[in-house]
């Protein structure tokens, strides 16, 4: 690990092809787990700054740190060293109670599993969050319905979530996440328990909620469609930056998307995703 | 956390200048909203965690109400017609008296007829049960001691009036054994060389010895002297006095009075009360010891009478009141336990549900307050259900076992049918005095009963209500405190959960 850290080169970092407020900073953020004696160094130093109404995907195999990093950019997770700004709040300073009034108004959540609570309705879904910021009942009903009409979800606003396909329940979920208008959606694997066709219509419907809302959308995924519609993908490495590239850098391999681990991504990178390979059967 | 130049530690106050605040606590009702559809959806499963609570509390509630149908039962008044039967009905309330044989102690001086009858075999000490107590001093203490529970004394002895066997039966006395006195008549003190400077045995036993008639007539209240029997128990006579003329009082509606006349005509007397702080039985038979009052004494269904008053020796021993409230308590901790049990497989089972709950802007404390309203629901129903299901069986159980027949004859207890008197004429010896009686006895033994069949439920015409609603509500109370103080760990595990738990993939 120490020889690939070693040869790693200096991270190429690619500015926001977008302009905006910077809503997401980090700088040089460290996680360290001490387990028993052994002290495991989950990320080793990253500073990235993620611009108002961007698409970002976080890219990297697993055991990288792409998910510690992810947390910790969500509010989810507190940094053991550096400093992780959520619209300009450093959320280290933030007590319990700030915490979840940040997770309820300026983050959304989106999950791999897409969690939604059994025991309630599409829109009782929808409506929790803004329960919790304290709208009445009335008015978390007519902005659920909305927000489930925007994600085509209009005829299914009473239905249970074991009614709901897989690609519903994401919807339900995505429309969940917008429910107190936050900044930043945080999607972990948004299709990572989707069929290819499904997985597209959940990418294509965060990519105009990103649009049309101007929603920051941030996902975690090894699903390199993902890439097609960022921005910009961060590349994590064995607890580093490796690289940031903007999606025209990319190099889209047609036919190649899905499926092969390779694909999609540039010849260049394939020394990388190598060794990526390797780190991963390490871990 | 060495920031860099240019940029400002940031710190809470900062935080809040930046626009964030603090997370606002949802209103009750809303946690009640959310934690009642959940009680709905898992439907199954929240009817089994209540199935402990249920049991349990149906357990506690039916003793409960047990206990206020005995307690009202036992008050039933006097002039109630078959009251007497009830009382029959309910034995088993006062001890487990039909289970277990009771032991008598026989302390009677030399030369007394029962001590001979009994030293002759005329009388069969495994039929009866009894003991001889002996002679020797430090014998009859220990004996009263440890081996008996009712004590029954004949003439005692001077030779018996010395201060370490007065104790000793004092002692048993207020440790709630049974003591019979019969034919004891005044002794000064110091009459004796042995027991010179002695008190005599009615001084030391003042306490439960009742006073001596010594007017020409004697008002008798029955009651005084024993309200189980007060039908067809009377008084009697005084055989040092027998002139004296009695009237009787207290008796119950159709009670026959039974007046003897004492030894002068060879009937046996019998007058006995309650006494003292413990209970004892006094005979104030005189002259005749004969064998009816020896029957009578060591009869079995004698006993019965005695171990009424004397109950609580027995009872304390090896009461099932007492063991049953352990069971009680005993399944009250297990359904407690059960419910945690439970209640922890529902928050593991909904951690990703729980940490979703926080990433969309959940406190800890509405966590909690979920959880706690979920089991405290299941507390209410549950004891709800309990509460009725251990009133119907207990009030079933008690509606059938606590109904007596009105006028019913006391079967149990009719010295004058029980123990046919024996005419005790001059010219009989002692001996075929006794087999007369026990040709008679047995005759008597084999005359059916006859029973007027008219069938009185108390548990309804005496009926706790009042009572049993406390206990009710009580058993409420418990069941719903018990099932929240199931319901703190587990939703203290459940608040503890992080947000990125939400983010498991594995189930």
């Amino acid at each position: 690990m120490a020889e690939v850290a070693a040869q790693a080169p200096e991270p190429q970092i690619a500015g926001p092809s977008k302009s905006g407020r910077v809503i997401v900073r980090t700088r040089d953020v460290k996680k360290i787990y001490k387990m028993g004696k052994v002290t495991l160094e989950a990320l080793r130093g990253i500073s990235v700054e993620i611009v108002s109404g961007e698409y970002i995907s976080i890219m990297g195999p697993s055991g990288s740190g792409k998910t510690t990093f992810f947390n910790m950019i969500g509010g989810l997770d507190k940094p053991s060293v550096g400093k992780v700004y959520i619209d300009e709040v450093d959320i280290a300073q933030l007590d319990a109670y700030e915490l979840a009034w940040l997770r309820c108004r300026k983050i959304g959540y989106i999950f791999q599993t897409f969690n939604i609570i059994p025991v309630m309705t599409a829109l009782e879904n929808v409506t929790l969050p803004m329960t919790f910021a304290g709208l009445t009942t009335e008015e978390a009903r007519d902005k659920g319905v909305g927000l489930l009409k925007k994600v085509g979800l209009g005829d299914r606003v009473n239905h249970k979530p074991f009614e709901l396909s897989g690609g519903q329940q994401q919807r339900v979920a995505i429309a969940r996440a917008l429910a107190n208008d936050p900044s930043i959606i945080l999607a972990d694997e948004p299709t990572g328990n989707l069929d290819l066709k499904t997985g597209h219509e959940i990418i294509e419907l965060l990519s105009e909620m990103n649009q049309t809302m101007g929603v920051t959308v941030i996902t975690a995924t090894h699903d390199y469609k993902m890439l097609a519609a960022s921005d910009r993908i961060i590349w994590i490495r064995d607890g580093r930056l490796h690289k940031i590239e903007r999606r025209e850098d990319l190099v889209i391999e047609e036919g190649s998307i899905g499926g092969d681990t390779q694909g999609g991504v540039a010849a260049e990178n394939q020394e990388r995703v190598i060794t990526e390979g390797l780190a991963g059967q390490k871990e | 956390m060495n920031d860099g130049p240019g940029e400002k530690i940031m710190t809470a106050r900062d935080a809040a200048s930046k626009g964030v605040e603090r997370q606002i606590s949802l209103p009750f009702s809303k946690a009640f909203e959310i934690a009642w559809k959940g009680l709905m959806v898992r439907l199954w499963r929240s009817l089994i965690t209540m199935g402990g609570i249920v049991l349990a509390i149906a357990f506690l509630v039916s003793m409960w109400t047990n206990q206020e149908i005995v307690k009202a039962l036992k008050a039933v008044p006097e002039s109630d017609p078959s009251k007497e039967a009830l009382d029959t009905a309910m034995k088993g309330q006062f001890s487990n008296s039909e289970k277990r044989s009771i032991r008598t102690g026989v302390l009677a001086g030399p030369g007394n007829e029962v001590r001979e009858a009994i030293q002759n075999k005329l009388v069969s000490a495994a039929e009866y049960n009894f003991v001889l107590l002996g002679d020797n001093v430090s014998d009859i203490s220990r004996a009263i001691q440890s081996d008996i529970d009712v004590l029954i004394i004949y003439d005692i002895p001077d030779g018996y009036r010395v201060q370490k066997v007065l104790d000793a039966i004092s002692e048993f006395v207020l440790e709630g054994g049974g003591l019979v006195i019969m034919g004891c008549d005044p002794v000064p003190a110091g009459v004796s060389e042995q027991n010179a400077g002695q008190p005599a045995f009615e001084e030391a036993f003042q306490e439960l010895l009742p006073a001596r008639p010594t007017a020409e007539k004697i008002q008798v209240d029955a009651q005084q002297y024993s309200p189980l029997h007060s039908k067809s128990m009377a008084v009697a006579d005084w055989a040092s006095a027998p002139k004296m003329e009695y009237s009787i009082s207290g008796l119950r509606p159709g009670a026959k009075p039974y007046v003897t006349d004492g030894g002068a005509s060879g009937k046996p007397l019998v007058v006995y009360r309650k006494i003292g702080k413990g209970r004892a039985l006094q005979f104030l038979a005189t002259y005749p010891t004969s064998k009816e009052v020896a029957d009578w004494t060591l009869n079995g269904k004698f006993l019965d009478a005695c171990l009424l008053w004397t109950g609580e020796r027995v009872l304390k021993e090896d009461s099932p009141e007492i063991r049953l409230s352990w069971l009680v308590i005993l399944s009250l901790l297990v359904c407690v336990v059960g419910i945690t049990n439970s209640m922890l497989m529902s928050v593991t089972e909904r951690i990703r549900e729980i940490g979703t709950m926080k990433c969309l802007g959940a406190l800890d404390g509405f966590i909690v307050k979920l959880f706690v309203i979920e089991s405290s629901l299941h507390g209410i129903f549950g004891t709800m259900v309990g509460v009725i299901l251990g009133f119907s069986a207990a009030f079933l159980l008690a509606f059938f076992k606590y109904s007596a027949l009105e006028n019913a004859e006391d079967a149990k207890f009719n010295p004058a049918e029980a123990a046919p008197i024996v005419a005790c004429e001059e010219s009989l010896t002692m001996q075929q005095a006794l087999t007369i009686a026990t040709s008679q006895v047995a005759a008597s033994m084999a005359k059916p009963l006859e029973v007027t069949v008219k069938r009185n439920h108390y548990t309804i015409r005496y009926f706790p209500g009042m009572p049993i609603l406390k206990r009710a509500i009580a058993a409420w109370c418990i069941g719903a405190v018990l099932s929240v103080i199931a319901a703190i760990y587990p939703a203290y595990r459940a608040a503890k959960m992080q947000p990125v738990d939400a983010m498991r993939v594995d189930e």
